[in-house]
């Protein structure tokens, strides 16, 4: 079939460009294979690692399937300090936010009464979320967090949906637009783990302005804008660990063809602190305090591109592919596989070319399959306005068949400080 | 600071902005005030190029919005960039945040997580971004000044 042979050529230049590559820095190439106990067991005898955990790409928890191209991973969070604890699945691995966000309706009654809540004055903390499509609200507890063999203790995180005095989403939260997230069947997901390149999800701004826009205290389903001390702030989970806290690697294996029911990978934590995340020789792609870089597609520098697990398609403007019509206006939906590159640059100067395929998404989603390399649309969606088009989001599709460093901001990582990209 | 000083410095703030700006769209911008108080806007900026004026809030969430008014004060389009997208009811007017919300309610099978967009030949709004890093911008197109180009409202453009 077409696309296979297409996406064969594809595979042939990924492994062209790992090889060479141009611009400063090239990556060790080949290094597609997944899987964490390969790399960490050849490495030492002495101490076996626990720094990763299993990603799994998959259609979401049961009561709330649909999903496509989204990673999840199991978290384990408990009552600090005591043995109340809670597994969790089914919760969204996504480098493009900050913090653990767990749906209210996901925890047992005995999680929801042992959570403590975070008080601001003698009044319950509460958080505003936003995401593109939308956004959570919830209040603000504290939990012993544990997610492979990484813990933290007495971390900040958010119960989405929260009753109580939390029960009522301020008008400021819902008027910023898109859909509440604040169930499991909304989300399509128990909960999701931000650990994108920001250490805290506001930061001083949020413990020195009231209307910061993230941050609520609640007294009888009343919610009132206010600050909140950055230690009590949700942080990126994995700034909080021990020792393997300046970044994470996505391990996930390439799909052949349009797809394929599921997929399994590894999430790495830290970057050069184990034998099974050492940096080597890829290329670094150093990024903006907003986490931007430059994607140029067919010649326009688009200035605020990023590369982030949580978006599920290739997001980018390009009135030559064919749109899809109904439900799918928005994807693409070209007669064939197209063959494509993108060409990254950072901050730092470093380029890197990005070859990937779009898929016809009418055909993608008749399959059975929920892990869809060629998934693409128009996040400006489509008509005969001019394209809005200063961003390129690389979605999950990106990481399929690439090993991609996330490093944290303002943390060395194997050599560079972060924040960037590398693969 | 005591709670009354900062009062009074708002007070002053407030009254040493000239020609303050928002309203929601299709509106005129003589209501632009009361909008700019509820959304907390902390500074304000204003900027003509030839028929079109923009009125630049940054709010206290550190988002920056705009609006555009034609010569006779219609507002026809608006454009944020900033961590929160900022309350788009406010700034859109409720009947055209009902169709935007109404546009971007989920469907189908399959979830897919994309940018909140409105696309009607009255009324666009594109949207994009992730988490702390939002932008977007909505328009009238049978509103807007003869020759005028949606482009320009990229982020930063104008």
């Amino acid at each position: 079939m077409k696309p296979h042979i297409l996406l064969t050529g594809l595979l042939l230049l990924l492994a062209a460009c790992g090889g060479g590559g141009g611009g400063g820095s090239t990556s060790s190439g080949g290094g597609f294979s997944g899987g964490g106990s390969s790399s960490s067991s050849s490495s030492s005898s002495s101490v076996a690692l626990s720094n990763f955990t299993t990603i799994s790409v998959d259609s979401g928890p049961t009561q709330a399937g649909g999903n496509v191209n989204i990673g999840f991973v199991t978290v384990t969070i408990c009552a600090p300090g005591t043995s109340t604890c809670q597994t969790i699945d089914h919760v969204i691995m996504d480098t493009g936010s900050v913090g653990l966000r767990i749906e209210n309706e996901a925890l047992t009654p005995a999680m929801r009464t042992a959570l403590p809540h975070t008080q601001v004055a003698g009044k319950g903390a509460a958080e505003c979320y936003q995401y593109v499509d939308g956004y959570v609200f919830g209040s603000i507890r504290t939990a012993d967090f544990t997610i492979g063999g990484e813990n933290v203790a007495a971390m900040p995180m958010m119960v989405i949906g929260d009753d109580g005095d939390y029960a009522n989403v301020p008008t400021d939260c819902s008027s910023g637009g898109g859909t509440s997230h604040d169930t499991i069947a909304d989300f399509g997901a128990n909960g999701i783990i931000g650990i994108s390149n920001g250490i805290i999800d506001c930061g001083s701004y949020c413990a020195g302005t009231t209307n910061n826009g993230y941050y609520y205290t609640c007294v009888a389903a009343t919610c009132t804008p206010s600050t909140l001390a950055t230690a009590s702030q949700v942080p990126n989970p994995v700034a909080r660990m021990a020792v393997n806290n300046n970044g994470t690697i996505v391990d996930l294996p390439a799909v052949a063809g349009l797809g394929t029911p599921s997929l399994t990978g590894t999430l790495y934590f830290g970057i050069g602190t184990q034998t099974n995340n050492t940096l080597g020789n890829r290329t670094v792609l150093t990024l903006s305090n907003s986490f931007l870089l430059t994607a140029t597609y067919k010649g326009v520098a688009l200035t605020q591109s990023f590369i982030d697990s949580g978006t599920n398609f290739y997001g980018f403007s390009d009135s030559a592919i064919p749109s899809c019509t109904g439900n799918l206006a928005g994807f693409y939906c070209p007669a064939t596989s197209l063959g494509l590159t993108a060409t990254l640059t950072g901050q730092n100067g470093v380029v890197a070319n990005v070859p990937f395929t779009i898929d016809n998404t009418s055909q993608l989603v008749q399959s059975p399959n929920y892990v869809l390399p060629g998934l693409g649309g128009d996040p400006a969606g489509f008509d005969n306005l001019e394209p809005y088009s200063n961003s390129f989001d690389f979605g999950l599709p990106f990481f399929y068949g690439r090993r991609v460093y996330t490093a944290i901001s303002g943390r060395n990582a194997g050599g560079t400080l972060g924040p960037y990209i590398a693969f | 600071m005591t709670s009354w000083q900062a009062g009074i410095a708002l007070s002053l703030l407030i009254a040493s902005v000239s020609a303050p700006a928002h309203a929601t769209l299709g509106g005129k911008a003589s209501t632009i005030e009361n909008d700019r108080i509820r959304m907390v806007g902390r500074k304000s900026a204003q900027m003509v190029q030839g028929e079109v004026t923009s009125h630049e809030v940054t709010l206290e969430n550190g988002t920056v919005t705009r609006q555009l008014t034609r010569a006779d004060g219609t507002v026809f389009a608006v454009s944020w960039q900033g961590p929160v997208r900022p309350n788009l009811n406010q700034l859109f007017g409720t009947s055209y945040f009902k169709r935007f919300q109404s546009d971007n309610a989920p469907v189908g099978r399959i979830r897919m997580r994309r940018a909140l967009a409105s696309t009607h030949s009255d009324f666009v709004v594109r949207t994009g971004g992730h988490a702390g890093a939002f932008w977007g911008f909505a328009f009238l197109p049978k509103a807007a000044p003869a020759g005028f180009s949606a482009q320009s409202l990229h982020a930063g453009a104008q």
